[in-house]
Protein backbone atom coordinates (compact mmCIF):
# COMPACT_ATOMS: atom_id res chain seq x y z
CA UNK A 1 0.00 0.00 0.00
CA UNK A 2 1.33 3.44 -0.87
CA UNK A 3 1.20 6.28 1.67
CA UNK A 4 -1.83 7.78 -0.08
CA UNK A 5 -3.58 4.41 -0.14
CA UNK A 6 -2.82 3.88 3.54
CA UNK A 7 -4.22 7.31 4.32
CA UNK A 8 -7.37 6.41 2.35
CA UNK A 9 -7.62 3.08 4.17
CA UNK A 10 -7.28 4.73 7.57
CA UNK A 11 -10.21 7.00 6.77
CA UNK A 12 -12.55 4.02 6.28
CA UNK A 13 -15.09 3.08 8.95
CA UNK A 14 -14.64 -0.16 10.88
CA UNK A 15 -17.25 -1.86 8.66
CA UNK A 16 -15.49 -0.61 5.52
CA UNK A 17 -12.08 -1.76 6.77
CA UNK A 18 -13.49 -5.25 7.40
CA UNK A 19 -15.02 -5.28 3.90
CA UNK A 20 -11.75 -4.03 2.37
CA UNK A 21 -9.77 -6.78 4.12
CA UNK A 22 -12.32 -9.44 3.19
CA UNK A 23 -12.28 -8.26 -0.44
CA UNK A 24 -8.48 -8.49 -0.56
CA UNK A 25 -8.53 -11.92 1.12
CA UNK A 26 -10.88 -13.43 -1.45
CA UNK A 27 -9.53 -11.43 -4.40
CA UNK A 28 -5.77 -11.12 -3.90
CA UNK A 29 -5.41 -9.71 -7.41
CA UNK A 30 -7.56 -6.68 -6.64
CA UNK A 31 -6.04 -3.24 -6.72
CA UNK A 32 -6.50 -0.80 -3.85
CA UNK A 33 -9.14 1.04 -5.95
CA UNK A 34 -11.14 -2.18 -6.38
CA UNK A 35 -11.01 -3.00 -2.66
CA UNK A 36 -12.00 0.57 -1.72
CA UNK A 37 -14.97 0.36 -4.11
CA UNK A 38 -16.04 -2.95 -2.55
CA UNK A 39 -15.67 -1.53 0.95
CA UNK A 40 -17.90 1.42 0.08
CA UNK A 41 -20.59 -0.80 -1.43
CA UNK A 42 -20.77 -3.53 1.18
CA UNK A 43 -21.46 -1.26 4.13
CA UNK A 44 -24.51 0.24 2.43
CA UNK A 45 -27.77 -1.68 2.43
CA UNK A 46 -30.09 -0.21 -0.19
CA UNK A 47 -33.08 -2.46 0.37
CA UNK A 48 -36.35 -1.38 1.98
CA UNK A 49 -36.37 -1.72 5.76
CA UNK A 50 -39.51 -3.73 6.39
CA UNK A 51 -37.73 -7.09 6.47
CA UNK A 52 -35.85 -6.87 9.77
CA UNK A 53 -32.74 -6.59 7.70
CA UNK A 54 -31.81 -3.07 8.62
CA UNK A 55 -31.85 -1.61 5.13
CA UNK A 56 -32.89 1.96 4.59
CA UNK A 57 -34.40 1.78 1.12
CA UNK A 58 -34.85 4.75 -1.17
CA UNK A 59 -37.30 7.24 0.27
CA UNK A 60 -39.38 9.72 -1.76
CA UNK A 61 -37.22 12.54 -0.49
CA UNK A 62 -34.05 10.79 -1.76
CA UNK A 63 -35.50 10.70 -5.28
CA UNK A 64 -36.75 14.24 -4.95
CA UNK A 65 -33.34 15.49 -3.83
CA UNK A 66 -31.62 13.84 -6.82
CA UNK A 67 -34.20 15.34 -9.18
CA UNK A 68 -33.59 18.82 -7.78
CA UNK A 69 -29.79 18.37 -8.03
CA UNK A 70 -30.17 17.41 -11.68
CA UNK A 71 -32.54 20.33 -12.34
CA UNK A 72 -29.87 22.55 -10.81
CA UNK A 73 -27.24 21.04 -13.13
CA UNK A 74 -29.53 21.80 -16.09
CA UNK A 75 -29.77 25.50 -15.19
CA UNK A 76 -26.05 25.68 -14.42
CA UNK A 77 -25.10 24.05 -17.73
CA UNK A 78 -27.55 25.82 -20.03
CA UNK A 79 -28.06 29.16 -18.26
CA UNK A 80 -24.89 29.96 -16.29
CA UNK A 81 -25.80 33.65 -15.87
CA UNK A 82 -29.28 32.90 -14.51
CA UNK A 83 -27.79 30.15 -12.34
CA UNK A 84 -25.77 32.70 -10.38
CA UNK A 85 -29.03 34.41 -9.49
CA UNK A 86 -30.87 31.26 -8.39
CA UNK A 87 -28.04 29.13 -6.97
CA UNK A 88 -28.70 29.96 -3.31
CA UNK A 89 -32.36 28.90 -3.63
CA UNK A 90 -31.40 25.50 -4.93
CA UNK A 91 -28.96 25.14 -2.03
CA UNK A 92 -31.71 26.14 0.43
CA UNK A 93 -34.29 23.76 -1.02
CA UNK A 94 -31.86 20.86 -1.08
CA UNK A 95 -30.84 21.55 2.50
CA UNK A 96 -34.50 21.69 3.56
CA UNK A 97 -35.33 18.48 1.73
CA UNK A 98 -32.36 16.60 3.14
CA UNK A 99 -33.04 17.76 6.71
CA UNK A 100 -36.81 17.38 6.52
CA UNK A 101 -38.27 14.61 8.64
CA UNK A 102 -40.58 13.49 5.90
CA UNK A 103 -41.06 10.07 4.46
CA UNK A 104 -44.41 9.92 2.73
CA UNK A 105 -45.34 11.28 -0.65
CA UNK A 106 -48.06 13.46 0.82
CA UNK A 107 -45.53 15.11 3.13
CA UNK A 108 -43.19 15.70 0.21
CA UNK A 109 -45.97 17.21 -1.91
CA UNK A 110 -47.06 19.39 1.01
CA UNK A 111 -43.47 20.50 1.54
CA UNK A 112 -43.24 21.32 -2.13
CA UNK A 113 -46.50 23.30 -2.13
CA UNK A 114 -45.16 25.47 0.65
CA UNK A 115 -41.99 26.51 -1.12
CA UNK B 1 -30.94 -2.44 -41.22
CA UNK B 2 -34.72 -2.03 -41.22
CA UNK B 3 -36.17 0.39 -38.70
CA UNK B 4 -39.79 0.30 -37.59
CA UNK B 5 -41.63 2.86 -35.46
CA UNK B 6 -44.81 1.88 -33.62
CA UNK B 7 -47.04 4.39 -31.84
CA UNK B 8 -48.69 2.79 -28.80
CA UNK B 9 -51.94 3.79 -27.05
CA UNK B 10 -51.66 5.06 -23.45
CA UNK B 11 -54.44 5.58 -20.91
CA UNK B 12 -54.69 9.38 -21.13
CA UNK B 13 -57.29 9.67 -18.39
CA UNK B 14 -54.95 8.05 -15.89
CA UNK B 15 -52.05 10.21 -17.00
CA UNK B 16 -54.08 13.42 -16.92
CA UNK B 17 -53.99 13.27 -13.12
CA UNK B 18 -50.27 14.03 -13.20
CA UNK B 19 -48.68 17.43 -13.32
CA UNK B 20 -45.15 18.49 -14.12
CA UNK B 21 -43.79 19.37 -10.70
CA UNK B 22 -40.57 20.63 -12.17
CA UNK B 23 -42.29 23.63 -13.75
CA UNK B 24 -43.72 24.52 -10.35
CA UNK B 25 -40.29 24.16 -8.74
CA UNK B 26 -38.67 26.50 -11.25
CA UNK B 27 -41.54 28.98 -10.97
CA UNK B 28 -41.17 29.04 -7.16
CA UNK B 29 -37.40 29.51 -7.33
CA UNK B 30 -37.57 32.20 -10.02
CA UNK B 31 -40.13 34.11 -8.02
CA UNK B 32 -37.96 34.05 -4.88
CA UNK B 33 -34.87 35.06 -6.87
CA UNK B 34 -36.75 37.82 -8.75
CA UNK B 35 -35.64 36.44 -12.12
CA UNK B 36 -36.71 38.68 -15.00
CA UNK B 37 -39.64 37.72 -17.22
CA UNK B 38 -37.31 37.44 -20.20
CA UNK B 39 -34.96 35.03 -18.40
CA UNK B 40 -37.88 32.98 -17.10
CA UNK B 41 -39.18 32.60 -20.63
CA UNK B 42 -35.75 31.46 -21.83
CA UNK B 43 -35.57 28.72 -19.17
CA UNK B 44 -39.16 27.58 -19.60
CA UNK B 45 -38.67 27.54 -23.37
CA UNK B 46 -35.65 25.27 -23.01
CA UNK B 47 -37.48 23.13 -20.46
CA UNK B 48 -40.43 22.73 -22.85
CA UNK B 49 -37.97 21.73 -25.55
CA UNK B 50 -36.50 19.07 -23.24
CA UNK B 51 -39.96 17.74 -22.36
CA UNK B 52 -41.77 17.89 -25.70
CA UNK B 53 -39.03 18.56 -28.26
CA UNK B 54 -38.02 14.93 -28.53
CA UNK B 55 -39.07 11.68 -26.86
CA UNK B 56 -37.39 10.41 -23.73
CA UNK B 57 -35.49 7.48 -25.21
CA UNK B 58 -34.83 4.28 -23.31
CA UNK B 59 -32.94 1.23 -24.59
CA UNK B 60 -33.63 -1.96 -22.73
CA UNK B 61 -31.17 -4.82 -23.21
CA UNK B 62 -31.18 -8.34 -21.88
CA UNK B 63 -31.37 -12.04 -22.61
CA UNK B 64 -34.77 -13.71 -23.01
CA UNK B 65 -36.46 -14.20 -19.65
CA UNK B 66 -34.66 -11.50 -17.68
CA UNK B 67 -37.88 -9.52 -17.27
CA UNK B 68 -37.62 -6.72 -19.83
CA UNK B 69 -41.38 -6.27 -20.22
CA UNK B 70 -42.11 -6.54 -16.49
CA UNK B 71 -39.39 -3.95 -15.83
CA UNK B 72 -40.87 -1.58 -18.41
CA UNK B 73 -44.32 -2.07 -16.87
CA UNK B 74 -43.16 -1.55 -13.28
CA UNK B 75 -40.77 1.33 -13.82
CA UNK B 76 -42.28 3.17 -16.78
CA UNK B 77 -45.94 2.55 -15.98
CA UNK B 78 -46.61 0.61 -19.18
CA UNK B 79 -48.91 -2.31 -19.68
CA UNK B 80 -47.03 -4.59 -22.03
CA UNK B 81 -47.79 -8.28 -22.22
CA UNK B 82 -44.78 -10.16 -20.85
CA UNK B 83 -44.29 -11.89 -24.18
CA UNK B 84 -44.40 -8.60 -26.08
CA UNK B 85 -40.69 -8.21 -26.58
CA UNK B 86 -39.67 -10.26 -29.55
CA UNK B 87 -36.48 -12.24 -29.48
CA UNK B 88 -34.54 -13.22 -32.53
CA UNK B 89 -35.66 -10.29 -34.66
CA UNK B 90 -33.09 -8.27 -36.54
CA UNK B 91 -35.36 -5.26 -36.93
CA UNK B 92 -34.88 -2.18 -34.80
CA UNK B 93 -38.25 -1.56 -33.19
CA UNK B 94 -38.91 1.79 -31.57
CA UNK B 95 -42.15 1.99 -29.60
CA UNK B 96 -43.38 5.46 -28.81
CA UNK B 97 -45.74 5.94 -25.88
CA UNK B 98 -47.43 9.36 -25.79
CA UNK B 99 -47.49 10.04 -22.03
CA UNK B 100 -49.11 13.46 -21.55
CA UNK B 101 -48.95 17.08 -22.64
CA UNK B 102 -46.65 16.31 -25.53
CA UNK B 103 -44.19 14.26 -23.48
CA UNK B 104 -43.40 10.98 -25.22
CA UNK B 105 -41.57 7.91 -23.99
CA UNK B 106 -39.68 5.95 -26.62
CA UNK B 107 -38.59 2.39 -25.97
CA UNK B 108 -36.07 0.38 -27.98
CA UNK B 109 -36.35 -3.37 -27.44
CA UNK B 110 -32.78 -4.55 -27.70
CA UNK B 111 -32.16 -8.28 -27.91
CA UNK B 112 -29.47 -9.80 -25.74
CA UNK B 113 -26.37 -11.21 -27.37
CA UNK B 114 -25.16 -14.82 -27.23
CA UNK B 115 -27.65 -16.10 -29.81
CA UNK B 116 -25.44 -16.98 -32.75
CA UNK B 117 -22.25 -15.43 -34.08
CA UNK B 118 -24.09 -14.04 -37.11
CA UNK B 119 -26.95 -12.57 -35.11
CA UNK B 120 -24.63 -11.21 -32.41
CA UNK B 121 -22.74 -9.27 -35.07
CA UNK B 122 -26.01 -7.76 -36.34
CA UNK B 123 -27.11 -6.93 -32.78
CA UNK B 124 -23.77 -5.34 -32.00
CA UNK B 125 -24.22 -3.03 -35.00
CA UNK B 126 -27.72 -2.32 -33.72
CA UNK B 127 -26.30 -1.36 -30.31
CA UNK B 128 -23.77 0.96 -31.97
CA UNK B 129 -26.52 2.71 -33.89
CA UNK B 130 -29.17 2.96 -31.18
CA UNK B 131 -27.43 3.32 -27.80
CA UNK B 132 -25.85 6.73 -28.52
CA UNK B 133 -29.35 8.11 -29.20
CA UNK B 134 -30.75 6.97 -25.86
CA UNK B 135 -31.18 8.98 -22.67
CA UNK B 136 -31.13 5.85 -20.51
CA UNK B 137 -29.73 2.41 -21.30
CA UNK B 138 -30.96 -0.35 -19.01
CA UNK B 139 -29.01 -3.60 -19.16
CA UNK B 140 -31.00 -6.23 -17.28
CA UNK B 141 -29.41 -9.21 -15.55
CA UNK B 142 -31.31 -11.97 -13.77
CA UNK B 143 -30.39 -12.10 -10.08
CA UNK B 144 -30.89 -15.87 -9.95
CA UNK B 145 -28.31 -16.54 -12.66
CA UNK B 146 -25.51 -18.60 -11.18
CA UNK B 147 -22.89 -17.07 -13.42
CA UNK B 148 -23.05 -13.53 -14.73
CA UNK B 149 -19.81 -14.00 -16.66
CA UNK B 150 -21.47 -13.77 -20.09
CA UNK B 151 -23.30 -10.57 -19.18
CA UNK B 152 -20.07 -9.12 -17.78
CA UNK B 153 -18.29 -9.93 -21.02
CA UNK B 154 -21.00 -8.27 -23.15
CA UNK B 155 -20.97 -5.24 -20.89
CA UNK B 156 -17.18 -5.03 -20.83
CA UNK B 157 -16.49 -5.74 -24.50
CA UNK B 158 -19.48 -4.17 -26.21
CA UNK B 159 -21.94 -2.05 -24.24
CA UNK B 160 -19.58 -0.07 -21.99
CA UNK B 161 -17.08 0.68 -24.81
CA UNK B 162 -19.95 2.03 -26.97
CA UNK B 163 -21.04 4.19 -24.04
CA UNK B 164 -17.50 5.43 -23.37
CA UNK B 165 -16.82 6.15 -27.04
CA UNK B 166 -19.95 8.31 -27.14
CA UNK B 167 -19.43 9.90 -23.71
CA UNK B 168 -22.68 8.45 -22.43
CA UNK B 169 -21.31 6.18 -19.71
CA UNK B 170 -23.57 7.92 -17.19
CA UNK B 171 -26.65 6.86 -19.19
CA UNK B 172 -26.05 3.17 -18.48
CA UNK B 173 -27.76 1.28 -15.64
CA UNK B 174 -27.17 -2.38 -14.76
CA UNK B 175 -30.52 -3.55 -13.46
CA UNK B 176 -30.44 -6.80 -11.50
CA UNK B 177 -34.01 -8.08 -11.64
CA UNK B 178 -35.81 -11.01 -10.01
CA UNK B 179 -34.21 -10.76 -6.58
CA UNK B 180 -37.37 -12.51 -5.37
CA UNK B 181 -36.24 -15.75 -7.06
CA UNK B 182 -32.74 -15.99 -5.57
CA UNK B 183 -33.92 -18.53 -2.97
CA UNK B 184 -35.10 -20.91 -5.68
CA UNK B 185 -31.52 -21.48 -6.82
CA UNK B 186 -30.42 -22.30 -3.27
CA UNK B 187 -33.22 -24.62 -2.18
CA UNK B 188 -36.45 -24.60 -4.18
CA UNK B 189 -38.23 -26.58 -1.45
CA UNK B 190 -37.37 -24.28 1.46
CA UNK B 191 -40.45 -22.11 2.22
CA UNK B 192 -38.25 -19.74 4.22
CA UNK B 193 -36.48 -18.85 0.97
CA UNK B 194 -39.72 -17.95 -0.79
CA UNK B 195 -41.17 -14.49 -1.24
CA UNK B 196 -43.60 -13.46 1.50
CA UNK B 197 -46.64 -12.90 -0.69
CA UNK B 198 -48.79 -11.59 2.17
CA UNK B 199 -46.49 -8.75 3.20
CA UNK B 200 -44.98 -8.52 -0.30
CA UNK B 201 -41.43 -8.55 1.08
CA UNK B 202 -38.68 -11.17 1.15
CA UNK B 203 -38.65 -13.46 4.18
CA UNK B 204 -35.80 -12.81 6.60
CA UNK B 205 -33.78 -15.74 5.22
CA UNK B 206 -34.38 -14.70 1.61
CA UNK B 207 -33.49 -11.14 2.51
CA UNK B 208 -30.11 -12.30 3.79
CA UNK B 209 -29.58 -14.20 0.54
CA UNK B 210 -30.42 -11.08 -1.48
CA UNK B 211 -27.87 -9.03 0.49
CA UNK B 212 -25.25 -11.77 -0.03
CA UNK B 213 -26.06 -12.04 -3.75
CA UNK B 214 -25.65 -8.27 -4.08
CA UNK B 215 -22.17 -8.59 -2.55
CA UNK B 216 -21.23 -11.43 -4.90
CA UNK B 217 -22.47 -9.63 -8.02
CA UNK B 218 -20.65 -6.46 -7.05
CA UNK B 219 -17.45 -8.47 -6.40
CA UNK B 220 -17.70 -9.84 -9.94
CA UNK B 221 -18.43 -6.42 -11.48
CA UNK B 222 -15.48 -4.93 -9.57
CA UNK B 223 -13.17 -7.78 -10.62
CA UNK B 224 -14.10 -7.08 -14.25
CA UNK B 225 -13.48 -3.35 -13.71
CA UNK B 226 -17.06 -2.64 -14.72
CA UNK B 227 -17.70 -0.82 -11.45
CA UNK B 228 -15.11 1.37 -9.76
CA UNK B 229 -15.19 4.54 -7.70
CA UNK B 230 -13.63 7.64 -9.26
CA UNK B 231 -13.06 6.02 -12.63
CA UNK B 232 -13.28 7.70 -16.02
CA UNK B 233 -14.39 4.54 -17.78
CA UNK B 234 -16.18 2.28 -15.27
CA UNK B 235 -19.64 2.65 -13.77
CA UNK B 236 -20.30 3.97 -10.27
CA UNK B 237 -21.91 1.61 -7.72
CA UNK B 238 -25.10 3.69 -7.92
CA UNK B 239 -25.51 2.64 -11.55
CA UNK B 240 -26.17 -0.93 -10.41
CA UNK B 241 -29.59 -1.59 -8.88
CA UNK B 242 -31.26 -4.68 -7.44
CA UNK B 243 -35.03 -5.10 -7.58
CA UNK B 244 -38.00 -7.28 -8.40
CA UNK B 245 -40.19 -5.90 -11.17
CA UNK B 246 -42.93 -8.46 -10.61
CA UNK B 247 -43.27 -7.59 -6.89
CA UNK B 248 -42.36 -3.92 -7.47
CA UNK B 249 -39.70 -4.32 -4.78
CA UNK B 250 -36.99 -1.67 -4.41
CA UNK B 251 -38.20 0.28 -7.45
CA UNK B 252 -37.20 3.50 -5.70
CA UNK B 253 -33.58 2.53 -6.22
CA UNK B 254 -34.25 2.04 -9.94
CA UNK B 255 -36.01 5.40 -10.25
CA UNK B 256 -33.15 7.11 -8.40
CA UNK B 257 -30.66 5.60 -10.86
CA UNK B 258 -32.78 6.75 -13.83
CA UNK B 259 -33.01 10.25 -12.33
CA UNK B 260 -29.22 10.41 -12.07
CA UNK B 261 -28.68 8.98 -15.55
CA UNK B 262 -26.97 11.23 -18.06
CA UNK B 263 -28.21 14.70 -18.88
CA UNK B 264 -31.89 13.88 -19.30
CA UNK B 265 -32.71 11.09 -16.84
CA UNK B 266 -34.22 13.63 -14.46
CA UNK B 267 -36.67 14.78 -17.17
CA UNK B 268 -38.43 11.42 -16.88
CA UNK B 269 -38.73 11.73 -13.10
CA UNK B 270 -39.77 15.37 -13.21
CA UNK B 271 -42.54 14.78 -15.71
CA UNK B 272 -44.12 11.36 -15.29
CA UNK B 273 -41.75 9.05 -13.39
CA UNK B 274 -42.29 10.54 -9.96
CA UNK B 275 -46.06 10.34 -10.29
CA UNK B 276 -45.99 6.73 -11.41
CA UNK B 277 -43.75 5.83 -8.49
CA UNK B 278 -45.84 7.88 -6.07
CA UNK B 279 -49.02 6.08 -7.11
CA UNK B 280 -47.34 2.70 -6.69
CA UNK B 281 -46.22 3.61 -3.18
CA UNK B 282 -49.44 5.02 -1.76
Amino acid sequence: MTDIELQEYNQLTTCQKEAYNMGMKYHPDWSHAQAITYANIICINPFPPENNGGGTGTTPKDIFAVMIEKAEEFIKRDFPRIYIQVKQYFVEILKKIKNAVVTTWNQIIEFFSNL
Amino acid sequence: MEKKVIIEEVDQEELSKYSFLIQKLFAAIFQKAAVSKEDKEKVFGKLDEEITGRPFKVAIIGQAGVGKSSTLNAVFGLNLPTSDIREGTTEIIEKIFPMRDGFNLSIYDMPGLLQSRKKDKIYEEMYKEILPQCDVIVYIIKANTRNIGDDCRILKEIVLPICNQNSIKDNLIIAVNKVDTIGETIDPDDPELMWDGIKNVPTKKLYECIVKKRQDIFAKLITENLVLLNSETALTPEQVVFYSAVYEYNLGEVLKAITKAGKRGWIWTATVGLDIFKNKNK
